[in-house]
C-alpha cells in the first residue's frame, strides 16, 4: 500500500488546485443528497405549496367555486375566535387528544408487560389486541354507533334492560357522547400501542432483571426502576403518534355521531372540512387550518421537549 | 459509481413524481365523452346511462357519484370545481345554488328545447335574472310512513291531522310500549318543514316575509309558533329525544322490525319497506294550531350543464339532458331512482302507497321545503345542530331562533 494512503487526508492536500465543486467530497455529497430529492419533491408539491396557498386563502373570501377572490384581512381569523361551534370543536379536539394519549399510554404499558409474559395462547392474545387497531376508524365508528345506540334496542342497552336496568342515552347526551367517542378511540388504539411497547420490552437486557432479582427487588420495583426507564424511547414514539393522531382526528367522531349532539363531538378537522369545503368557505376553512397547524406545532414541540428531557433523565 | 447513484436518484424522483401526472385527463377517441357527477348512486343511475349511450352511439358518459348526504355531494363538487375539474353535467341543490350561480359555473339553458316541458314551479327555484340554470323534471315528496297494525293496536286507522291529536296518539303508543315517531336528526328536520309550510299557507304569510328569503322576515318572528308546536313532539315523548344519537338507517330498521310506529320517509324507501313485509301506509304531516296539513317536498336537485363545456361536449351534454327529460329517461328514473315526473313528457306512475298524497298535496302545491336564498349549507348545518340542542333540552325555542337570526346576519352578503 502506498505510504501516503496511511497518512490522514487533509481537505487542503486533497483539493489543492481543484475547484471546490469538482472535489470528490462535493460530488459524493451531491450524489447522496440526490436521494433526498424524491421525498423533497413530494413534500414541496403535496405539502409546502398547499400550505402556502392555505395561508394566502386564509386572508381572502375564496369560496372554492368562485375564481374571483377578494382580500378580507383578518376577518376569517376573527370569525374563528368568535364562532361558538368552532370553539366547542377546539375544546373537544384538545380533550380528545390529551385523554386518548394519557389513558392509552397508561393502559398499553401494563398490557404490553402482560403480553410479554409466558402464558398459553399468548400469540393469539397479541394478535387479538393488535387487530383492534387495524380496521378503519370510520368503520369502527359506524359499528360502535349501533352498539352504543341510545335506543332501548341498542346492543349495550339491550343487555342493560335485560338486567333490569334503565337504558342509557349513550350517544344522545353531549357528555356521554364525548366519553363514548374517547372510549372507542382508546379501545381501538391500546392494542396497537401495546404491541409497540412489546417490541421495546423485548429489547431490554434480561441481565438487568436478573441483577435486580439477586438484589431482592419486587415486581413493582423492577417495573418502576427498570421497565419504565427502559421504555422511555417507546413512550416518546407512542405518545407522539397518539397526540398527533388525536389532534387531527375526524373519522371516528364523524362515524359515531357526525359531530353531535349539537356541536359536542365536533373536531377541528371536521370543522375545516365542513366550513371550508362543504359550506364553500375556503377562506374560513383555511384560517382554521393555519391556526390548527400552528397549534399542532406548538403542542408537538412541547411534547417533544418533555419527552426529550425524560429521555435524558433516564438515559 | 457516482453516475449510477445519480441515475438511481433521478429514477426515484421520477417514480415519485410521475404518478402525480395521473391527475391529468386521458386523451379523447372518436366518441365524445362527457363527465356526469350524479346525486344518486351508481346502481340507480347506470341503467339510465346505458340507455342514453345506446340511443346515442357517439357519446359516452363518464359517471361519478357521491353517495350519502347533500353535504357529501357539495364537498366533492366544490373540490372538483376548485381543482378545475368541473363535470360537464352536475347537480345544484338549494344549499349550493347561490354559490354555483355566483361563480358562473352553470350554463343558461332557458331557451333549450328540453326545458319547454318543465313546469314553471320547477324552474323558479333555479332562475336568476329571468334565466334558468337547472333542469328539474322530477319532484320529491316526504311523508309520514306508518305501520297500520301498530296504530290499530291503539285504536287508530290513520294518522291524525292536528299536532295535538298526533301527540295524543304518540302517548297511547308509548303507553303500549311502542316507540311512536322518529325523523332523522342528522339532517334538516323532515317534520318541521311541512308544519312550517302549512302554517305559512294557512296564515297567508307572503314569501317576502319568510326569513330564508332575506327580505326582512326574521326567524324570531316567523318560526316561533311552529317551532314551539313542533317541540310538543319531544316534550310528550312522541319523538324520543334519544333519536338525536340515532342514524336514519337505524330508524328505518326500527320501523322494518315493527318496533317503531311512524317515521318520516318517502318513495326512496318503499322498496325496502315492501321487502320487510310491514303493512304500511303514508300520511301528510299534522297541522300545528293555525296551520294546515302539508307534506315536505319540492323539485328534485336539477341537472346543470357546466358553463365551461364547449363544442362537442356541450352538444353531447344537451343531448343527455334532453334524454333525461324524455319519456324513456323519466320512466327509467321512476323505476330506478323512485323519482316522480312532473314533466309533460311523461305522466308519473305514482306508487300506490303515495297516490292519495300525490293527488291531494303534490298536484295542488301543498308541499314545502326551506328555500335558502343565501349560504344554504351554513344555515342547514346550523339548523341541524340547533334542533339537536333543542331536543336535548340544552337550548330553548327562543335561543334557537335567535341563533338562526344571528347566523343569518353574520353570513349576510
Amino acid at each position: 500500500m502506498p505510504s501516503q494512503a496511511r497518512e490522514p487526508k487533509s481537505r487542503h492536500s486533497s483539493t489543492e488546485g481543484t475547484p471546490w465543486f469538482k472535489t470528490r467530497g462535493f460530488a459524493e455529497s451531491a450524489s447522496s443528497t440526490g436521494f433526498l430529492v424524491p421525498i423533497l419533491a413530494v413534500f414541496i408539491v403535496l405539502t409546502l405549496i398547499p400550505l402556502i396557498q392555505t395561508v394566502y386563502y386564509s386572508f381572502t373570501d375564496y369560496t372554492g367555486l368562485n375564481p374571483n377572490v377578494n382580500f378580507v384581512g383578518l376577518a376569517n381569523y376573527n370569525k374563528v375566535f368568535t364562532d361558538p361551534s368552532l370553539l366547542v370543536g377546539l375544546g373537544f379536539t384538545v380533550l380528545f387528544a390529551v385523554a386518548t394519549t394519557l389513558i392509552t399510554t397508561v393502559l398499553a404499558i401494563p398490557l404490553a408487560v402482560l403480553l410479554n409474559t409466558k402464558f398459553y395462547g399468548r400469540s393469539f392474545a397479541r394478535s387479538l389486541f393488535f387487530f383492534l387497531g387495524v380496521p378503519s376508524l370510520i368503520v369502527l365508528g359506524m359499528v360502535w354507533s349501533f352498539i352504543l345506540s341510545p335506543l332501548k334496542t341498542g346492543a349495550v342497552n339491550t343487555v342493560l334492560v335485560n338486567l333490569g336496568l334503565d337504558s342509557v342515552p349513550w350517544l344522545s347526551d353531549s357528555t356521554l357522547a364525548r366519553v363514548c367517542v374517547i372510549f372507542v378511540a382508546i379501545w381501538a388504539a391500546v392494542g396497537w400501542h401495546a404491541t409497540l411497547y412489546l417490541a421495546y420490552l423485548q429489547a431490554i437486557p434480561a441481565d438487568l432483571y436478573e441483577q435486580a432479582a439477586v438484589d431482592g427487588a419486587t415486581g413493582l420495583q423492577k417495573f418502576v426502576h427498570i421497565t419504565l426507564p427502559q421504555l422511555i424511547p417507546g413512550i416518546v414514539v407512542s405518545t407522539f403518534l397518539l397526540i398527533t393522531n388525536g389532534l387531527k382526528v375526524y373519522d371516528l367522531p364523524f362515524g359515531m355521531t357526525k359531530g353531535g349532539p349539537g356541536y359536542s363531538t365536533n373536531t377541528i378537522t371536521q370543522a375545516i372540512i365542513v366550513h371550508g369545503i362543504s359550506q364553500s368557505q375556503y377562506g374560513l376553512g383555511s384560517a382554521l387550518a393555519v391556526l390548527f397547524t400552528l397549534s399542532c406545532l406548538i403542542i408537538v414541540l412541547g411534547q417533544t421537549l418533555i419527552t426529550s428531557a425524560l429521555s435524558r433523565r433516564f438515559a | 459509481m457516482k453516475f449510477s447513484k445519480s441515475l438511481i436518484a433521478a429514477v426515484a424522483t421520477a417514480a415519485m413524481i410521475v404518478p402525480l401526472a395521473a391527475c391529468g385527463s386521458a386523451g379523447a377517441g372518436d366518441t365524445t365523452t362527457i363527465s356526469y357527477f350524479s346525486w344518486n348512486n351508481e346502481n340507480q343511475v347506470k341503467p339510465i346511462i346505458e340507455a342514453f349511450e345506446a340511443a346515442n352511439p357517439g357519446i359516452t358518459v363518464d359517471l361519478s357519484t357521491a353517495q350519502g348526504e347533500a353535504s357529501d355531494y357539495a364537498q366533492t363538487l366544490t373540490t372538483r370545481a376548485a381543482g378545475n375539474q368541473l363535470p360537464n353535467v352536475f347537480h345544484m341543490s338549494i344549499e349550493t345554488r347561490n354559490e354555483i350561480l355566483d361563480a358562473g359555473l352553470a350554463r343558461d339553458i332557458t331557451d333549450e328545447d328540453f326545458m319547454q316541458s318543465i313546469p314553471d314551479t320547477n324552474k323558479e327555484l333555479y332562475t336568476r335574472d329571468g334565466k334558468v340554470y337547472g333542469m328539474s323534471p322530477t319532484a320529491w315528496v316526504g311523508v309520514i310512513v306508518y305501520n297500520k297494525d301498530l296504530l290499530s293496536q291503539v285504536g287508530y286507522d290513520s294518522v291524525p291531522e292536528t299536532i295535538d291529536e298526533f301527540v295524543e296518539l304518540g302517548e297511547k303508543l308509548n303507553d303500549a310500549g311502542i316507540t311512536a315517531y322518529m325523523d332523522d336528526p342528522t339532517v334538516v328536520s323532515g317534520s318541521f318543514q311541512p308544519m312550517l309550510g302549512g302554517y305559512y299557507a294557512a296564515q297567508g304569510i307572503e314569501t317576502s316575509a319568510w326569513p330564508e328569503m332575506g327580505e326582512g322576515g326574521t326567524f324570531t318572528e316567523q318560526w316561533k309558533t311552529t317551532l314551539t308546536e313542533w317541540k310538543k313532539l319531544i316534550d310528550s315523548g312522541t319523538m324520543p329525544k334519544e333519536v338525536v344519537g340515532v342514524t336514519n338507517d337505524q330508524i328505518k330498521q326500527q320501523f322494518m322490525t315493527g318496533q317503531l310506529a311512524m317515521f318520516r320517509s318517502g318513495p326512496w324507501d318503499f322498496a325496502d319497506l315492501d321487502s320487510s313485509g310491514i303493512d304500511y301506509a303514508v300520511a301528510p304531516f299534522p297541522a300545528i294550531e293555525g296551520g294546515e296539513t302539508y307534506v315536505g317536498g319540492g323539485p328534485d336537485s336539477p341537472y346543470v350543464i357546466s358553463s365551461q363545456s364547449e363544442g362537442d361536449k356541450l352538444e353531447a351534454a344537451k343531448k343527455f339532458l334532453s334524454f333525461l327529460n324524455s319519456e324513456e329517461g323519466l320512466k327509467l328514473a321512476e323505476e330506478n331512482i323512485g323519482q316522480i315526473s312532473v314533466s309533460s313528457e311523461y305522466a308519473a306512475n305514482v306508487d300506490e302507497h303515495l297516490q292519495d298524497v300525490y293527488d291531494e298535496y303534490v298536484t295542488t302545491g301543498k308541499y314545502y321545503w326551506t328555500n335558502w336564498s343565501q349560504n344554504g349549507n351554513v344555515m342547514a348545518t346550523e339548523m341541524v345542530s340547533q334542533f339537536q340542542l333543542l331536543m336535548q333540552g340544552e337550548a330553548s325555542v327562543d335561543e334557537v331562533i335567535a341563533h338562526m337570526d344571528e347566523v343569518w346576519e353574520a353570513n349576510a352578503k
